[in-house]
């Protein structure tokens, strides 16, 4: 039992890297595709039909460009900044239930790495880890770009560390649980029983903070161009950039498994559609909300993020606990 | 002194000086198309019209004189349309050809079609036909001739070859080869530096590069003593070769003249040369070994200064012939004269009223002495008498007398004139010896000078006096300074300067012999190994190329002359120049302390008049009214008397059998100018038709020369500006005429067909 | 080509429109209030949908160069083309270096001789396209028509000096009848005849 628990274990590691690696890639390409018909254009169109294999030329570049490091950083810092990106983003992963138990050749699988009692917790604990990378990378290049970068970084990831938390606390004593599961079977009933329905504020509230953990358009001041060239991620290229570019993709997946989980009702059955592809559907909602948002919307200022977060969104989120807690008191 | 006023303006003129010239030299404009300040006024353009307070009419302001107070309008709307109506005229059947023509762009009709913005046209008349006319280095486009006749003007009045005149038809009017088929001159291309239009253009240039592309690097000309100002005008090469190249020559031709050799032998620069290292080793080893420097007086004052201060730190014979006979006979002219130079110069030679000319073949040896005649015989009818075993036709036009006398017989001829020139007092100075010796009659029977001719000379002098002439001049050239009494000759031209009203000119022979012959001291007799500079030597430095170490050529040089208006002139860098120079080697035998030849030009010898003067600050122009700014005079010193008599008469030397002269071709000068393109030729024997017929010759023939046991072989030319004798030159590099002619410039030779 | 001859539409400008931008709020209340105007309005959804709506519509307007290309005007001035004379098939350039002195970056070199039958002509033109500005006054300045303007603008290169040579730019002769008169710089005006003066002949 023990052997075929380590072998199940590194199986589902080991699928979980690829699958989400694949995915993240592939991401990129619905991204690009996304966005650029919103804006009347083709996007990639040469590589492979309509573009389909521009991802695969992507990745090709990516692992054969020069992997240099500049004069003045810090050599081993810089190097292994955007590793803590991608690892943290992929260990995050290893708490979520991904999709309902199922059995192959007699033997129950449950698409969970390691189902721990505070899975949510584990979650969002090794998800904030990954500020680190960005922080460091900053930090390590020697560039005056990438420390704004670094240091916006630290602002806006600490902060909106504190709403997620909030808004998640909510659900949480609904559930009395902090593990997923729980949180899965508390919304087995149904659409009815979905929690977005018993807290659409603190839905709102994870989702936005959600955008300024994975640094996307509205909240992507990290490394915005027009501003700091390309901020934390300025000094890097080839694989490095990419791990941080991975990193990204694989956290809007995570974030949009947990919202899934949290208020959408995870994997259950949703009507005729099986658990398994509900879920995949909301996640790729979320997918699709995070593009689409990038394509319609423009970036807030520094100053408008910080505002937003303890102004508004965070007195938001207490009130919403209080509330919580005097309706569950009566 | 005349004063009045152009345009509210308060002028003076000089006596006999026109508006026009008034004009220019206060810097009033006044527009022209046919005025050519060197010569008289041609008067064919009508353009320079001005207007004169209370006179009917224009008046042409370059023929008339100032009158007193006379108020002169330059400009109004009457002569604004007259002068546009003439341009107008000129303009009928012009062709419409600026975009390929030659002259676009300083093109005088051109300019001035804009300047009186002729736009449209009311005039016609027939077209002809007129084809262009292509004469060896030049070509003549007739439908581009607007009349203006200043080649004309300038060929007879300046040049003295009187090769071109007008042919007038009306609208068939052209340019024509004077009684002619086709134009045979001296190819001094003065007709295309003055024509205002492309209608005289050089063969050579014409269609290779536009007025306005080409750089102008103002220089002296390297061939002759004159060393006349001109232009350099380079360009790149070709689209493949970035190397600049000269393209052309230019001169101011308002107020100087250049001869053919520098208007078109402007090429012959060090091309290959490279800074090879191992032959400047060499070359300091020879110069550690050798104890003679042999070179010519194709250099500049301040390489001279350096060969002498190489001579002063190791003790170096400097060898340099020509230059030592004429510093010899400088010597002894200034014992006699009591100056340290010669007093006269071009210009004055120009204003002379009577030159004498002796001992020169002027019209190869040096051209701009011949132009100079040529002004002061068409400017003031003077009288020129030319005392030469040669004839010289070309000379024709201008000599009012010429006196063939015996080869060899120089010393009778400069007698005789002494005898004429100088008064008793003068003739006591010579010594009793010399007044001994002096026997008319023998000399007059020897030198083959009638004792009549002498007595008309002085004939005609007295006439000239009576007419009030003021200045007289005897030029004295390269036969006598090389005649076996040279040192007597010399003291001779000494007494007449000092005792008559003649003032005599010692023309250099070469570019700056008088600089060569003032900065060093030159030694007679070679030593055991020598170092030739741009002469056979046992190590040759050489210009040409063909030496153990290349030079500069004399236009990739910046530096000075002395030229023989005994000015030191500028002559500046045209093309690039990468080897080593005179300078690198002077440093590295630690004899220069400098980094530029040029720093030298102040160092050249206060004591023989040169000044301390930068060499960056010499001028190198003229001004409007044709004053000439270009370094600085030479000071003429005093020097103390010498109190010996002078030597009796020798007896004359007889020279029998065949004779022939040494000078170089019209427009050679040396092999400098036989490396130019333009002129590049093959030495020959150049022999007068007399010549020819005695010996039984004919043109193509091919001859032996033989004296004591050399021989040269070369063919035979006809000159046909020479009517008599036969002359050798010595531009070919490849014909050892060198030897034959140890020291005179006539030699005996047995000449023998094969 | 035919559905893209409309980008060749470049007067556009009476499509503009004026953005209102409303007055910034000063006092916090303002502030405040434009937060709820916002808010409620949704602006943040019409964004949203206006974007949503573009892809559903699906009206694209890339162009996919380099298989398809925009039209360009004749009056274009890219790489530079050396005319012949259409009847005699001669090279229209005689040699004037105008083109070579107006040139303003100094990329134009010629080398020119008289030819057998005493003529000027140019034995090279060169033009350095790593250089050349595309101002058009070569064309402008040049008397015969000779150098124009032509209408191929793809010549990106690895090198800065990319030099066009004489051949490179000359209509070859077997293509005289494609030959086309460039109607841009140094033209002449349609209305050239009338405004010109005619000189008077004798005959
Ligand atoms: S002579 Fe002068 S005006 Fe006549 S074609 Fe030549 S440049 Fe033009
Ligand atoms: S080249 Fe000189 S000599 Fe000959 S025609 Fe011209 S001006 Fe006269
Ligand atoms: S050729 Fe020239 S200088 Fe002579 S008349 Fe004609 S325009 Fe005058
Ligand atoms: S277009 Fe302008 S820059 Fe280019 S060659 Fe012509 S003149 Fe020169
Ligand atoms: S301007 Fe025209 S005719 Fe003149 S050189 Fe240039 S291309 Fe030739
Ligand atoms: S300048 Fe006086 S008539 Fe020509």
């Amino acid at each position: 039992m023990e052997s075929a628990f380590v072998i199940e274990t590194i199986i589902k590691i080991l699928v979980v890297l690829g699958l989400f690696s694949a995915l993240a890639g592939f991401a990129t390409y619905v991204e690009r595709k996304v966005l650029a018909f919103m804006q009347r254009r083709l996007g990639p169109m040469h590589v492979g039909p309509w573009g389909l294999l521009q991802v695969l030329a992507d990745g090709i570049k990516l692992f054969t460009k020069e992997d240099f490091i500049p004069q003045g950083a810090n050599r081993i810092i810089f190097m292994i900044a955007p590793v803590i990106t991608a690892a943290s983003a992929f260990i995050a992963m290893a708490a979520i239930p991904m999709f309902p138990e199922f059995t192959i050749g007699g033997y129950t699988v449950r698409p969970i790495i390691s189902d721990i009692n505070v899975g949510l917790l584990f979650v969002l604990g090794v998800m904030a880890i990954g500020l680190y990378g960005p922080l460091l990378a900053g930090m390590a290049s020697g560039n005056k770009w990438s420390l704004l970068g670094a240091a916006r970084t630290a602002v806006q990831f600490l902060s909106y560390e504190v709403v997620t938390g909030l808004s998640v606390l909510a659900p949480v004593m609904i559930v009395g649980s902090l593990s997923l599961i729980d949180f899965n079977n508390y919304q087995a009933g149904g659409i009815s029983n979905w929690l977005v329905w018993k807290q659409p504020v603190a839905f709102i509230l994870f989702l936005i903070a959600g955008f300024a953990e994975t640094n996307r358009t509205p909240f992507d001041l990290l490394e915005h161009e027009a501003e700091v060239i390309s901020g934390y991620a300025t000094e890097y290229s080839g694989m490095r950039w990419g791990m941080f570019f991975i990193g990204e993709y694989a956290n809007m997946f995570t974030i949009g498994f947990l919202a899934s989980l949290i208020f959408l009702g995870g994997f259950n059955d949703l009507g005729f559609i099986p658990g398994a592809i509900a879920i995949l559907l909301k996640v790729f909602f979320f997918i699709f909300l995070f593009i689409w948002a990038r394509a319609s919307w423009p970036h807030i200022r520094p100053d408008q993020l910080m505002w937003l977060c303890w102004k508004v969104l965070m007195p938001i989120a207490v009130i919403n606990v209080v509330i919580t807690g005097i309706v569950m008191m009566f | 002194m005349v004063k009045f006023y152009i345009d509210g303006k308060e002028v003076v003129a000089n006596r006999g000086e026109t508006i026009l010239q008034v004009a220019r030299r206060e810097g009033i404009y006044i527009p022209t198309m046919c005025y050519l300040s060197k010569v008289k006024p041609i008067e064919s353009c009508r353009l320079c019209v001005v207007e004169v307070e209370g006179v009917e009419g224009f008046v042409l302001s370059c023929q008339t004189p100032a009158t007193p107070d006379a108020r002169i309008t330059t400009d109004s709307k009457e002569l604004y349309e007259h002068r546009q109506n003439i341009m107008k005229l000129y303009d009928v059947n012009h062709p419409l050809e600026c975009g390929v023509c030659d002259k676009s762009g300083e093109c005088d009709l051109q300019n001035k079609n804009l300047e009186f913005r002729v736009d449209s046209q009311e005039f016609s008349a027939r077209d002809q036909y007129r084809p262009i006319q292509d004469w060896n280095y030049l070509q003549y486009d007739p439908s581009l001739c607007i009349l203006c006749e200043k080649c004309v003007h300038v060929c007879n009045e300046v040049i003295g070859d009187d090769a071109i005149e007008i042919e007038y038809g009306g609208y068939k009017s052209r340019i024509i080869p004077k009684d002619a088929e086709t134009l045979d001159c001296t190819w001094c291309g003065e007709c295309v530096a003055v024509c205002p239009v492309g209608a005289f253009i050089s063969k050579d240039f014409k269609y290779s590069a536009n007025a306005w592309e080409l750089d102008r690097i103002p220089a002296a000309c390297a061939h002759c003593s004159a060393s006349c100002h001109l232009y350099y005008e380079t360009k790149h090469s070709s689209i493949e070769n970035p190397e600049p190249k000269i393209y052309r020559v230019k001169n101011e031709f308002e107020f100087e003249t250049l001869c053919g050799a520098g208007r078109f032998g402007f090429d012959f620069e060090n091309r290959e040369a490279k800074k090879d290292e191992e032959a400047f080793k060499r070359a300091i080893e020879a110069f550690k070994r050798a104890d003679t420097i042999k070179f010519t007086s194709f250099i500049t004052n301040e390489e001279a200064l350096l060969l002498q201060k190489m001579k002063e730190r190791f003790g170096y014979r400097l060898v340099n012939d020509e230059a030592r006979a004429y510093q010899r006979f400088l010597e002894n002219f200034s014992q006699y004269s009591g100056k340290s130079l010669y007093t006269p110069s071009l210009y004055d030679i120009e204003d002379s009223d009577f030159i004498i000319l002796m001992g020169s073949f002027i019209s190869s040896d040096n051209p701009a002495v011949r132009y100079a005649m040529t002004v002061s015989q068409k400017r003031h009818r003077s009288e020129i008498v030319n005392f030469h075993p040669v004839e010289d036709d070309l000379l024709k036009p201008v000599v009012t007398k010429f006196v063939k006398h015996e080869v060899g017989s120089e010393e009778a001829a400069l007698s005789m004139l002494v005898d004429i020139l100088c008064d008793e007092d003068a003739k006591k100075r010579a010594g009793k010896e010399w007044l001994e010796s002096f026997d008319i009659g023998y000399l007059s029977a020897e030198s083959n000078i009638g004792e009549e001719e002498i007595e008309d000379i002085l004939k005609r002098l007295k006439m000239k006096k009576r007419r009030g002439a003021k200045r007289f001049t005897l030029i004295l050239g390269e036969d006598l300074y090389t005649h076996p009494r040279a040192e007597n000759l010399a003291k001779l031209a000494g007494l007449v300067d000092r005792f008559s009203e003649f003032d005599v000119m010692l023309i250099p022979p070469k570019t700056n012999t008088l600089g060569v012959a003032l900065i060093c001291d030159l030694d007679e007799e070679e030593g055991e190994f020598s170092i030739g500079y741009n002469q056979k030597g046992d190590f040759t430095l050489s210009a040409l190329g063909d030496g153990d170490l290349d030079m500069p050529a004399l236009n990739q040089q910046e530096g000075t002359f002395t030229n023989i208006d005994r000015r030191v002139v500028p002559t500046n860098v045209a093309l690039p120049y990468e080897g080593y120079v005179l300078n690198d080697i002077a440093k590295e035998l630690g004899v220069s302390d400098k980094e530029y030849t040029i720093e030298y030009t102040k160092e050249l010898p206060k004591e023989k008049g040169y000044k301390e003067i930068e060499f960056d600050e010499l001028d190198n122009e003229f001004l409007n009214d044709g004053t000439e700014k270009r370094g600085y005079e030479l000071e003429i010193k005093k020097v103390n008397l010498s109190r010996k008599n002078i030597e009796p008469i020798e007896e004359l030397p007889e020279f029998n059998g065949t004779v022939i002269y040494r000078c170089e071709p019209v427009l050679q000068f040396s092999p400098f100018t036989n490396k130019a393109h333009q002129l590049r030729t093959k030495g020959k024997l150049y022999a007068s038709e007399t010549f020819l017929n005695d010996l039984g010759l004919k043109e193509g023939d091919k001859v032996n020369i033989q004296k004591d046991n050399i021989t040269i072989s070369i063919e035979v030319e006809r000159d046909g500006f020479i009517a008599s004798g036969a002359y050798l030159g010595r531009f070919d590099k490849n014909i050892d005429t060198e030897s034959l002619f140890k020291d005179y410039r006539f030699t005996e030779v047995k000449i023998q067909k094969v | 080509m035919n559905g893209l001859e409309q980008f060749k539409d470049r007067n556009v400008s009476q499509n503009y429109y004026r953005v209102k931008i409303e007055p910034y709020p000063k006092t916090p209340w303002e502030r405040f209030k434009r937060v709820v105007r916002r808010s409620l309005r949704l602006e943040l959804f019409v964004g949203l949908k206006i974007t949503l709506m573009e892809m559903l519509r699906f009206k694209i307007h890339t162009i996919q160069y380099p298989k398809e290309k925009l039209p360009i005007s004749p009056r274009y001035r890219a790489v530079h083309k050396l005319l012949r004379l259409l009847e005699s098939g001669n090279e229209r350039c005689i040699g004037c270096g105008l083109c070579e002195k107006i040139c303003i970056s100094n990329c134009i070199r010629i080398d020119t001789r008289p030819d057998e039958n005493g003529r000027k002509i140019p034995t090279e033109y060169t033009i350095n396209f790593g250089r050349c500005i595309f101002c058009g006054y070569c064309a402008e300045v040049c008397p015969e028509l000779a150098i124009v303007h032509g209408q191929d603008y793809e010549h990106a290169s690895e090198q800065r000096a990319q030099f066009a040579l004489k051949e490179d730019m000359l209509t070859p002769l077997d293509k005289l009848k494609e030959q086309k008169e460039y109607p841009g710089f140094g033209a002449p005006t349609p209305a050239a005849d009338k405004l010109i003066k005619k000189t008077p002949l004798a005959y």
